[in-house]
């Protein structure tokens, strides 16, 4: 039986970055007073990834170009079609080993190299500036995608409701002084440990000092954490007016899904930050109508028919959910424009067959910001690495990095509308 | 293209056969190189590179010596005869066995005009076992605070090694929570206490049947007794409640217990005379006895009897006892003990235990005490006093002497707090927990000690070697005993660690190796995941999952307490089952309800690991065996002879399955090899694998499948063929000086924290050679392990550059 620490802890706003002074929602929403506005247009940028793959025949069309057909999933998102571009036959050179690709997914580092640096903390690092997380890591069911520079896992918000709570929750009648002088404590704390360990360096191998110093960059970041808390604690937390997710059974993956895409919503909605990375997945059965199989196994559906309508059913009700994301984002207007056609949305998934576990010809999907959308752009696979697609989304976003990964140039036949 | 060429994977390893012939690095000219020129580098030369693999750099024997992993991977490849691929041209069978014979002596050579390098590893971070094991050690609570974590690192297939443990900044974060968790439970300022939990009376285990259970409880009959484990955090004052009512006159299928009756509620008399009492007992230690007034399960959410006992912080047994009243005299008691069944009952329908309410009278950790009692006082300047305190947690939290200079910067933090207007316990607390985020705390830092000087090579410090070994085999840190001959610089002395080697082994907190080495070793820790189709596998449950794993959990337990030969491992005729277990096996004379014992295997077809259930449904797929995975298995994890990864664009076996639907599974995976780049590696795993196919995809026995006869015999390359489990499980075990080197190398990583390198295999040589003439027993190879020169020794940071 395991002990249950039900106490509070002081430093819990680490987590939770400080007290609401309940503005009414509307009220803040309606004068849109976030920082949204500190910037003409604020890039959001979303990346979600089905670790299992997606079944190819059901996402991608036969036909190239403008005029394909719609295959089973892409007929779930006919609404908007001409808001997203799917794109098949790009890969991460260098990256194999079936599952062991997963958390290269938005690096795109071949295996060989130490994984760092996925594309969602690197943007974070300029679009988190303005809000008050500089990213999201959520999960439905997967999280090992984000990476920092120095290349530590950023582990997701695995429950969303904590997540919600993160972003929305009040924290009572929380006294602002006292939060305040624990942010100096722990600032003081931090400060010691840098300058007190720092004489460890001198004596320390190259290797262990490459350890030390992401322990140092930790504590930094950590360090800066604080200071951005101490400064957003002037600020109200928004108030969304939905009700925290209700607790759900772990096999219930739609629920999760549609809690995270909520969440997800909320966020960018309230400005709360503008990257949010999350993956689809589960490895067990899963509460699906239809569905007896766990969905790892599924993925192995070893062409078997039984095994492949059960596996579309796990992956279209994750495309129903996306629907209702991107009608969601579609639906919220900010200046002239709406969410969507500021978010630049990146589904894709590090395998391109969950049945024999290839790392080749991904599928990707990208909806939203500003691209010229519409079309189903093939490429030879094996010639263009999906790093070129990141690279293009670095610089929709305004940002000017002359590489991303392994990319050899941005993504040709993409164009920015 | 003649089968001839395909050899198959070379199964027998030469190189400890030919280890004691010189090596001379200039015969690669003629052994390897012209090899490579006319086989390899048409696609792995520098300017093309396929694969990213460019050989074309690494030409000469001494480019070949210090860059050994291409190497490595030419090697298993050629060993795999899986290249050259299919279609090209391929090296006659006697020049690529030359070059594997001469590149598998090549590729473990050391310099023996030079000093043996131990190698030195990378500053690790203490994993989560160690981190919840550690605080558990240096203050005596058991509060799991790691657990909440994000997950380690995991390389060489454990989650201990220094080059991939990483940290991140919300790691860092969950630090500085868990530490400020920890000093609030440690000076008791938490708002609640820290544990507040019950079990409902049912799920108690009982030595008699208790009678009338429901949803409320259930009733105790004379010299019943109820038992349950609860795990407290921290040493101190607890309150247990009970919630629990008597039956003086008791009948069965009393209805008043039931469902329906409960709707209406009970009086309960407060001035009632109770009817039968309670002992409590905290382990065999009395709490206290109870007298209970009647009820029922409804009104004892009413009868709550409290009481308060001390006890030290971990896993406790809980007991409630039936007692009579304490006015019964023996006659009376004798009497009852007639017809028991009509005597007075004890119902219990929960337990509640809460705490600490105080550390009270409880021993506290040296660590704790001083933190929570040491305080300025007349004679004890608040400086002195903080220093005390500091010294007591810094002295074991960084597992060596704090220095003057650190103690000085503690204390200059602790005055710093004291102006910014803490009081003394708080900047205190400020100041532990700044030792307890310490990379001084959260990481081991072996190499800081060493000396300056010129040497490339130094002994490790007595204080990192007492952690070295104490995390090793405890996965936490080391204690005063060894703290003690590390402060005496005698720990080093071969004899002195032998010594503790086998004292740690025996202490409870060894258990923590064989958990972690076994657990991740064997893959036992993965158990629990394993998902199998119910539709298929009727008889599997959760229930037969853990059997299955406790079985094999015992049965290596065994193996170090006993120190019995490591190729046990393989060839064990006994094993540990309970009787659930022992019906599943088919196996006869166990009762069905024995818990578990040590049963001999004798005349039954299983011996070894590779028989029990846990690890064959580790290795198969949920709805069928797999002879490849469970081939693949063995290889990598008994024989360390990893199978190169699987070309790319290989159909799926179902989808020759899919192609001609009635053939065996065995029939199917023939064909599904017909490729030739495929059969090299998977004539040898599918044939081992085939040798286990008697057992089915969770470890029962089968003599068909699906109506076709299993068909368990197989050859292996080099002409060894089998028949049986039997047969193929002792042509493995004749290989034993493989399975202990490799199981030695695998001790060595563990115990390292690093992956082996060449050179090691000097340390493995000896390991194997001291252990040999007494059958490879098990704790002889850890204590050698713990004595080897990688173990004991490091290269300092003039030799920084990877060997």
């Amino acid at each position: 039986m395991n002990p249950n620490l039900a106490f509070s802890t002081r430093r819990h706003f680490l987590r939770g970055v400080g007290i609401t002074l309940s503005l009414p929602w509307l009220e803040s929403m309606g004068g849109i007073l976030h920082a949204a506005d500190a910037e003409k247009e604020p890039r959001r940028l979303l990346l979600v990834c089905l670790p299992l793959g997606i079944f190819r025949d059901a996402l991608i069309p036969k036909q190239t170009g403008i005029g394909y057909e719609a295959t089973e999933y892409l007929s779930a998102l006919q609404d908007f079609r001409d808001q997203f571009t799917v794109i098949s036959g790009l890969e991460h050179p260098g990256v194999g080993g079936g599952h062991a690709s997963q958390p290269r997914i938005f690096t795109g580092l071949p295996s060989a190299e130490r994984n760092r640096r996925s594309l969602d903390q690197h943007v974070a690092a300029v679009l988190g500036q303005h809000t008050r997380f500089d990213t999201l890591t959520l999960s439905a069911g997967a999280n090992d995608f984000s990476w920092t520079d120095s290349g530590s896992m950023v582990p997701a918000e695995k429950n969303v409701g904590d997540a919600f709570a993160k972003l929305f929750a009040e924290e009572g009648a929380t006294n602002k002084t006292k939060v305040l002088r624990e942010i100096g404590r722990g600032k003081s704390i931090l400060d010691f440990v840098l300058d007190e360990a720092s004489d460890l360096r001198p004596r320390l191998s190259k290797r262990d000092q490459d350890k030390l110093e992401e322990y140092f960059e930790s504590v930094r970041a950590t360090e800066k954490r604080l200071v951005k808390s101490e400064e957003w604690m002037h600020t109200p937390k928004p108030q969304v007016g939905v009700k925290a997710p209700a607790p759900f059974a772990p096999d219930e993956i739609i629920t999760n899904m549609r809690n995270v895409c909520d969440l997800t919503y909320l966020a960018f909605k309230t400005d709360s930050t503008r990257v949010i990375t999350f993956g689809y997945f589960r490895q067990d059965t899963v509460a699906v109508p239809g569905v007896k199989v766990g969905y790892h196994n599924l993925s192995h559906h070893g062409q078997d028919e039984g095994n492949i309508a059960q596996l579309k059913r796990v992956e279209r009700a994750f495309f129903d959910e996306l629907k209702t994301l991107l009608t969601n984002l579609k639906n919220a207007k900010e200046g002239d424009s709406n969410l969507l056609a500021r978010t630049t949305i990146v589904v894709t998934s590090n395998l391109g067959s969950g049945s024999s576990h290839s790392n080749k010809d991904l599928p990707v999907l990208l909806a939203g910001g500003r691209f010229q959308h519409g079309q189903h752009l093939a490429l030879a696979p094996g010639a263009v690495p999906l790093s070129n697609l990141y690279l293009s989304v670095l610089h929709q976003l305004g940002m000017d990095d002359k590489s991303f990964g392994a990319s050899t140039g941005t993504l040709k036949g993409l164009e920015l509308a | 293209m003649p089968r001839a060429l395909f050899t198959g994977f070379v199964f027998l390893s030469v190189c400890s056969a030919l280890a004691a012939e010189p090596f001379r690095a200039a015969e690669f000219d003629q052994k390897v190189l012209p090899m490579v020129e006319r086989y390899c580098l048409g696609c792995h030369d520098a300017a093309t590179a396929e694969g990213d693999f460019d050989l074309e750099s690494f030409l000469t024997p001494a480019a070949m010596l210090a860059n050994r992993k291409p190497w490595e991977k030419v090697l298993k490849q050629l060993k795999a005869g899986a290249m050259p691929p299919d279609g090209k041209k391929r090296p006659a069978v006697a020049e690529r066995e030359s070059a594997i014979a001469w590149l598998e002596r090549a590729l473990v050579h050391v310099d023996p005009s030079k000093p043996v390098p131990p190698g030195r590893v990378t500053a690790r971070r203490l994993n989560r076992t160690e981190y919840n094991y550690t605080i558990r050690d240096l203050f005596g609570v058991s509060l799991k605070l790691a657990d909440e974590f994000a997950g380690d690192d995991v390389g060489y297939g454990f989650d201990n090694i220094g080059d991939v443990l990483s940290i991140s900044p919300l790691r860092m974060e969950q630090y500085l929570n868990a530490a400020e968790q920890l000093t609030a439970i440690l000076l008791g300022k938490t708002d609640a206490p820290p544990y507040d939990e019950f079990s409902e009376g049912v799920f108690f285990q009982f030595n008699k049947k208790p009678r009338n259970p429901s949803d409320r409880g259930w009733e105790v009959v004379p010299e019943g007794q109820l038992w349950l484990d609860f795990e407290l955090p921290v040493p101190g004052e607890y309150e247990i409640k009970l919630y629990a009512w008597g039956v003086e006159k008791p009948e069965e299928k009393d209805r008043s217990n039931n469902e329906r009756w409960l709707e209406k509620d009970y009086p309960l008399d407060p001035k009632a005379r109770p009817v039968v009492e309670a002992t409590l007992l905290c382990d065999d230690q009395l709490i206290g006895h109870v007298p209970v007034q009647p009820g029922n399960g409804t009104t004892a959410s009413r009868q709550i009897y409290t009481l308060r006992f001390t006890a030290q912080a971990g896993v406790h047994t809980i007991r409630v006892h039936h007692r009579f009243p304490r006015e019964f005299t023996a006659e009376q008691i004798a009497a009852h003990l007639e017809k028991p069944l009509l005597a007075p009952r004890l119902g219990v329908r929960r337990v509640a235990l809460r705490g600490p309410l105080q550390f009270g009278a409880a021993k506290l950790a040296p660590a704790h005490e001083a933190l929570l009692k040491t305080r300025p006082a007349s004679g004890l300047s608040e400086s002195a006093a903080a220093g005390n305190i500091l010294r007591a947690i810094g002295d074991r939290a960084f597992r060596r002497p704090l220095k003057a200079d650190e103690l000085r910067d503690l204390l200059r933090f602790v005055e710093t707090r004291r102006s910014a207007g803490d009081d003394f316990e708080r900047a205190v607390e400020l100041a532990v927990q700044t030792m307890l985020v310490s990379p001084k705390f959260l990481f081991r830092l072996d190499n800081v000690e060493l000396p300056p000087g010129k040497d490339d090579i130094a002994p490790l410090g007595d204080y990192a070697l007492a952690s070295r070994l104490s995390y090793f085999l405890t996965a936490s840190m080391p204690d005063d005993t060894l703290l003690d001959l590390a402060a005496k610089g005698t720990l080093h002395e071969p004899q002195t660690l032998a010594a503790q080697v086998e004292r740690l082994l025996a202490d409870p907190r060894g258990a923590a190796f064989t958990e972690a080495f076994f657990g991740q070793w064997l893959g036992l820790r993965k158990v629990p995941e394993v998902t199998m189709d119910r539709g298929t596998f009727k008889t599997f449950s959760t229930e037969l999952k853990d059997d299955l794993r406790r079985e094999t959990t015992m049965f290596v337990e065994s193996i170090v307490r006993e120190n019995r030969p490591a190729l046990e491992l393989l060839t064990a005729d006994y094993s540990f089952l309970n009787g659930r277990l022992a019906a599943f096996y088919g196996i006869a004379g166990v009762d069905r309800k024995a818990e578990f014992q040590r049963v001999s295997l004798q005349g039954t077809p299983r011996q070894g690991v590779l028989t029990h259930g846990s690890l064959l449904m580790l290795t198969s797929y949920p709805n069928r065996t797999s002879p490849t995975r469970r081939g693949a298995w063995i290889l990598e994890t008994i024989l360390g002879e990893e199978p190169p990864p699987p070309p790319p664009n290989v159909p799926e076996l179902e989808q020759t399955r899919a192609a001609a639907p009635n053939l065996s599974l065995r029939e199917q995976l023939v064909q599904h090899r017909v490729n030739p780049t495929c059969i090299s590696c998977h004539r040898t795993m599918d044939a081992i694998g085939f040798g286990l196919e008697n057992f089915d995809g969770i470890g029962k026995w089968r003599d068909a499948d699906q109506g076709r006869p299993i068909d368990a015999s197989g050859d292996l390359p080099g002409g060894k063929a089998f028949k049986s489990p039997q047969e193929l499980i002792g042509i493995l075990a004749r290989r034993d000086e493989d399975f202990v080197r490799h199981l030695s190398s695998k001790l060595l990583t563990f115990a390292l924290g690093r992956g082996v390198e060449y050179y090691d295999r000097v340390a493995l040589d000896e390991i194997v050679r001291q252990t040999k003439p007494d059958g490879f027993r098990f704790r002889d190879l850890v204590r050698e392990v713990a004595i080897s020169r990688p173990f004991r020794f490091t290269q300092t940071q003039n030799s920084d550059s990877k060997p």
